[in-house]
Formats: C-alpha cells, structure tokens, sequence
C-alpha cells in the first residue's frame, strides 16, 4: 500500500504544472473564442461594407436617373422651337416663301422618319432583361445538370 | 477569513445586479410592453422609403421633347445642428423668395422629440439651391471656411423631381399640366396620368448595412409620343396670334388634321397658359374660360355645317350636282320661315351655287326634302351629339337634337341644315370633314402616335369611326367645294394649290333667348390638296370685330396658315405634283 502511494505520488504532477496545464487550457479556449471573435467580426465588417455600398450605389443610381431627366429637359428647354427661332434669326435665317421651294423627287427616300425612342417590341421578349440561366442556376440544379450531360452516351467526365 | 465577508459582500451585490439586469431584460422581453418595445425597436431599425417613378416624358412626333422633369430641391433644416436662425431665414429668403419671418420662425423653433426637421422651402430650383449648397460646403471645409461668416448650420437639402415643360405655352391648351402633388389637369396630361405617372411603391429599407438588399425596381411612367408637330404647332400659334389681334376676336381656335389618318398636327385655341407657372392658371382663364376651346367649347357652327347637309342629300340620292332650286328667298319650315343671310332671293341655283352662296333657303329645301330620318340619320353618322374619342380630356359632346327628344320641333330640321340649333366642338367638325377628305371614311382624331413603356417603342394603328358617305359623294362633294371657292376668289385659295372647303358666320345665341345682334362666330373649313387630301385646317374666330363674315377673317387666316402648312409639310404645289407622278 505505502509503495502504491509513493509511486503515485512519484508519478503525479507538481502543483506547477499541473496549474500551467489549466492556464493552458484557458488560455487555449480564450485564443479560440478570439480567433473565432475576430473572423466572425471580419466577415461582419465585410458584408456591413458591401451593404453600405449597395445602398450608396442604389442611392447614386437614384441620383444619376434624376440628373438624367434634368439634363434631357434642359436639353429641351436649349432646343426649344422659340430658342431655335430665335437663334436661326440672330444667325441671319428667314422663314423660305413658297415661291423659293425646289421640289426634287428622291427615288426610295421616304420622308423623314417619326420619333424613334425605343426598339419596337419582339415576340417573346416583351418585358426586362432576361439573365443567363448560369446566373440564377441553384447548386442543386447545377448538379442534375452536370448528371444529366454525364448521362449522355459519348460524355466524358 | 477577515475579508472572507467583504467577499461574500462583492458576491451578493454583484448577483443582485444581475439578477436585476436579468430581470429587466425580461421584462423588455416578456413583460407587458414587450410588444410597445418590439415595435419601435422595428422602427427604428428600417427606414421608410418612397420611390415615386420619374413621369413619363411627352414627345412631339419627330421626337423634340414637350414635357419632361427638372431635379428640384426641398431644403429644410436639422434643428438640432442649428446655430444662427437670422443668417438662414437670410439666406433662404434672399436665394429662394421664401418669405423672412416665416423660415426665421420655423428655424427658431426649439429641438426635441416631435421637432426635429422642419421644411423652409421647397420646388427650389436647382441652380438656386446650388447656392446655398455650396455656400454650406464652403462653411464645412476648414481650408474656404471664412471665420466669424454667419453660420447655415443645420440646412439640409433633398432633391426631387418637377415636372417640366420646355416649350414654355406651346401647346400648352393640348399638353396639361401637373400639379405638385404628381396630378394631371387638363389635356394629355390628365387623360394619360396613369400611364404618365407609373406606380410608385413605398418600401422599407433596413438601416443594417447586413440587411442591405436590392430596392425593388419602379419602372418609370411611360412616355408618349404624341402626333403633334411642334413645328406646324409654332407656326399656328403665331399666326392664330396674329389673326386674334387682326380681326379683333375675343378668342381663337386653329387645328389641323390629317385626313387619313385622324393625326391631329397642331391644335391652337387662345388663351395660353405658361405650363411652367401652371398657378396663373386662374388668372390665365377667369370665369368658365374654357382650357382648350378646340374640345371643350360647343357652339352653333352656322354655314360650315351646310356641307353635311349637302354631304346627306348627294348620297341619299335625293340631289345630284346639278339639280337645280330656284330660291324665293324664304323656305318655310315647321311653321317657322327661313331666309337668306342677306335676306335676298337667289333665283335658280344648282347645289353648286346653294354652297357657293351659302344659301340657307335651298339647305332647308333640301333637309325637308329628305325628312328628318334621313337627314338626322346622316348627322348621327357623322358623329355629332357624342364625343369623338379623342385622347384628350374634358371633350364636350355637343347636343343634336333629334325627332327623338322632347324639345325638338320640326322647324329644328330647317335650321339644323344650315347649322343653327345644333351645337358642336372643332374636333367633332375635323371627324366628320375626314370623311369628306379621305373618300367616305372617317377616322377619329388622335393626340398619341405611340408610347415608349419598359424600354419599347409601341405605335397605335389609325382607329376608323365608319363610312358615313360613299368615296363617290365625298369626292364630288370634294370638287363642288373647291370649284364653288375658286368661283368666288375666296380668301381662303392658296397660290399653287387645289383646296376645297367652306366658310360659316354664325350668330350666337342669346343667353335671353333669340340671337345676339352685330356679333358672330366665324368658322372656316377647309381640306386639300383636292386631289389627295392631306390636311384638313378648321378655323373658328369668336366675335371678331374687324368683320362679322367669315369670308372677310377666318377665310383669309385659313389660307395664311396653309401657305406655311405645305411648306413644313414638304408638300409640293398641284402642278409640281403632277409632275413627279407622271402621265
């Protein structure tokens, strides 16, 4: 019995280490809710910085369609009729007179053309833009995908 | 052991704390408010945010712009940043006009819960408000900061859009306008507003940059393109101008349409309103003054009108050109006589002669010939009494009585045929003329030639109201008309050109009953080229004082504006014409 004890007490740490074994522990724990901390304080940073973007971005499309409208108004308002009256004048123009007219026929010229401000419709493409399916494609999609080519006779992986 | 209870001191106190502290957070979780607590929590986190769609833009149809939007700016101030009310009720009234007292009042008023932000003034223009922006800017930066200048502290500034109109008046009786609050009044504007104006959205927007997310698209309000060309509009306003003041009428109306297809090119009518100063608008029209007389205002057209009776004769079979009627001078009719504008007898006259002399004994003859089913068959054809359908708001319907209503009396037929009693607008006098002008098809007058809406250009097709006459009777009604004005030098011919069309000197009813004496309204259409139509030019004077007859005002402004009209219309004389489409 006493040599049982003796060789415990022979095997058994000292009260120092087994206290730096605990601080270590600790220590390891506190290092690994930091490091845990720290990326999760990271990535937080990150994603607050792209949404502060987003919404300074949405915000400066707001502002650059507002400036759009104001500009192609006073583009307007720069090539008013009376304006344009006004400076044909100054620049030396009068109204022709009937009698000053030349008519000359142009085979194929078929007047001037009407406001043309947009394409005209398409069938089958009548509203927005249309994505590319690899930009909405979900993982799982994207995996049949991949199977059903692989499934094609002649495919290689 | 001695400090063993300061100790148990620290402990007990510590866990009092926190059991406080986890009391009260249960509280604010659980407790009874905790659904108050939960909801303001909720407001403070996100932000309201309204997204009004820019208003669709209106075009002419070569594409200039008419109507658009301008960047204006609210400022207000943040009562909290504010240090000198004097300099900012200075400086806002001196670049903005807004009134003194009232901006020093408002940014005067002490900070707190319910007074945060208060708005000194608003629609400032961008250029003002650039000012005060820049002047702010300069206040900011410590390196153009002035020292001991007067402080704009607290002056915020958010811009918006206005709605616009660079053309200034023209057009302004077709166009509308907008008020601040986003609503079209009058003309395209109101007739269009929900196209025009889009569909705002109100979205709430969280203020964690986390839970930024994509605001939801609000597509703009789509733009039209109308028929109108500025400009022949220009063109019809100045000289309707003109001839307002020539002739000494108290108003005017002038429009232009094109045969085939119901476009309509110019529409005129006086007054007209600066749509930028859209508030003068009470001071621009007093009274019942209507905003565009061209469909809003009814009125007995007089000897103009002749040419449908004519129009229901000839294609009923119950004349032809040259049958012949030999005027008395008086043609009775339901008990009441009618007599000829000059009270004279014109002897024998075939239909040519009754138009060319505008003889409304021989129209009577002629309605009561066909009887008044015919005849008000052919006027229910032509489309009087209801609206045309043009895209344009508060178009009047005129009234054309019929054997069907109670207050009409047979002698209504006699003088229906020469254009008395019946009540029309200039829009529903161009309709029926298309049927003349375009071989028996009448088309309904249009104001949009297409819309631009989520980024395509879509065209309306022409809208055909009927074929009231044969393309036979329009085309020998057509030559009648043209022959009958070339045979007395009318005013109205144009040098180079084949033009058929008709005068009217119209008296104007008595609010008392009876007709008004020395006054009239004077009205002339016409359409041409003869051989291919391709414009149809309505004139309607009010009053005018230099000449009472229309042959004498609106007859010579009529080919006043065709002289220029087929100059910007790129349309050569007959002769020229001729030659392009060869033998």
């Amino acid at each position: 019995m006493a040599n049982g004890i003796a060789l415990i007490q022979a095997y058994q740490q000292a009260p120092w280490r087994k206290e730096i074994q605990r601080v270590g522990v600790l220590a390891s724990i506190v290092v690994a809710v930091a490091v845990v901390a720290a990326g999760y304080l990271s990535v937080t940073a990150a994603a607050a910085r792209a949404g502060r973007a987003v919404q300074a971005t949405q915000a400066e499309i707001r502002k650059l369609n507002q400036t759009n409208e104001h500009l192609q108004t006073q583009l307007g308002v720069l090539t008013s009729a009376r304006t344009m009256q006004e400076r044909a004048a100054d620049l030396g123009f009068v109204p022709v007179e009937p009698e000053q007219l030349v008519f000359v026929q142009v085979p194929g010229y078929g007047g001037r053309p009407q406001a043309n401000l947009a394409p005209a419709p398409q069938a089958g493409a009548l509203f927005g833009r249309q994505l590319p399916r690899e930009y909405t494609l979900s993982l799982f999609e994207w995996m049949q995908d991949t199977f059903a080519l692989l499934a094609l006779p002649g495919s290689q992986p | 052991m001695n400090g063993g209870w300061r100790l148990s001191m620290l402990g007990v106190g510590l866990a009092a704390s926190a059991a406080v502290i986890l009391g009260m957070a249960g509280y604010l979780m659980f407790g009874p408010k905790a659904e108050d607590f939960r909801d303001q929590s909720a407001d403070y986190s996100v932000d309201r945010l309204e997204i009004l769609p820019p208003r669709g833009q209106v075009y002419d149809r070569w594409g200039s712009l008419l109507a658009g939007n301008v960047t204006v700016y609210e400022v207000g101030v943040n009562l909290y940043e504010v240090r000198d009310p004097q300099a900012i009720a200075q400086a806002v009234n001196g670049v903005t006009g807004a009134d003194y007292y009232t901006v020093l009042q408002r940014a005067s008023i002490p900070p707190g819960p319910d007074a945060v932000y208060v708005t000194l003034a608003n629609y400032v223009p961008a250029e003002k408000a650039q000012l005060l922006i820049d002047y702010v800017e300069e206040q900011r930066n410590p390196e153009t900061a002035v020292a001991g200048a007067p402080s704009l502290a607290g002056l915020t500034f958010k811009e918006h859009l206005m709605r616009a109109y660079p053309e200034r008046d023209l057009a302004s009786n077709v166009l509308g306008f907008v008020n601040r609050e986003g609503l079209g009044y009058f003309g395209i504007e109101q007739y269009y507003q929900d196209r025009l104006s889009g569909e705002g959205k109100t979205v709430t927007v969280s203020i964690d940059p986390n839970q930024a997310a994509a605001l939801p698209e609000v597509p703009p309000g789509a733009s039209l393109i109308l028929t109108i060309d500025r400009e022949i509009q220009l063109m019809v306003e100045d000289l309707l101008d003109q001839g307002v003041e020539f002739y000494g009428a108290k108003a005017g109306t002038v429009v232009i349409m094109d045969p085939r297809t119901g476009d309509i090119l110019a529409m005129a009518s006086t007054p007209r309103l600066d749509l930028n100063e859209y508030w003068t608008y009470v001071d621009v029209y007093p009274g019942e003054t209507p905003f565009n007389r061209a469909v809003s205002k009814a009125y007995e057209p007089g000897s103009v009108f002749k040419v449908f009776t004519v129009a229901a004769a000839l294609d009923s079979g119950t004349v032809t050109p040259n049958s012949s009627y030999t005027d008395i001078g008086v043609y009775n009719v339901g008990g009441h006589s009618i007599f000829n504008w000059n009270n004279g007898a014109w002897g024998r006259q075939n239909i040519t002669g009754c138009l060319q002399h505008s003889l409304n004994v021989c129209m009577a003859w002629l309605a009561d010939t066909m009887q008044p089913d015919l005849f008000y068959e052919y006027l229910n054809r032509f489309g009087f009494g209801r609206a045309t359908g043009l895209d344009l708001a508060g178009e009047a319907t005129g009234r054309l009585k019929d054997p069907n209503d109670s207050d009409w009396y047979r002698s209504d037929l006699g003088t229906n045929s020469f254009g008395q009693g019946i009540a029309v607008t200039p829009v529903q006098m161009l309709m029926a003329v298309s049927a003349i002008a375009n071989d028996g098809i009448m088309v309904v007058p249009r104001l949009a030639l297409g819309m631009v809406d989520g980024g395509r250009q879509y065209t309306f097709g022409v809208q055909p109201a009927g074929q009231p006459i044969q393309a036979e009777t329009a085309n020998t009604l057509t030559n009648i008309l043209a022959l009958s004005l070339e045979t007395e030098a009318s005013d109205a011919l144009v040098p180079g050109y084949r033009i058929a069309g008709k005068t009217g000197t119209a008296q104007i009813p008595s609010p008392n009953g009876g007709y008004l004496p020395y006054v009239t309204n004077a009205s002339f259409v016409g359409w041409g080229p003869v051989d291919d139509p391709q414009f149809i030019v309505y004139v309607w004077l009010e009053e005018p004082s230099a000449s009472i007859w229309a042959s004498e005002t609106a007859a010579p402004l009529f080919a006043r504006i065709v002289e220029r009209l087929v100059v910007l219309l790129n349309l050569p004389p007959d002769s020229v014409r001729a030659g392009f489409n060869g033998p």
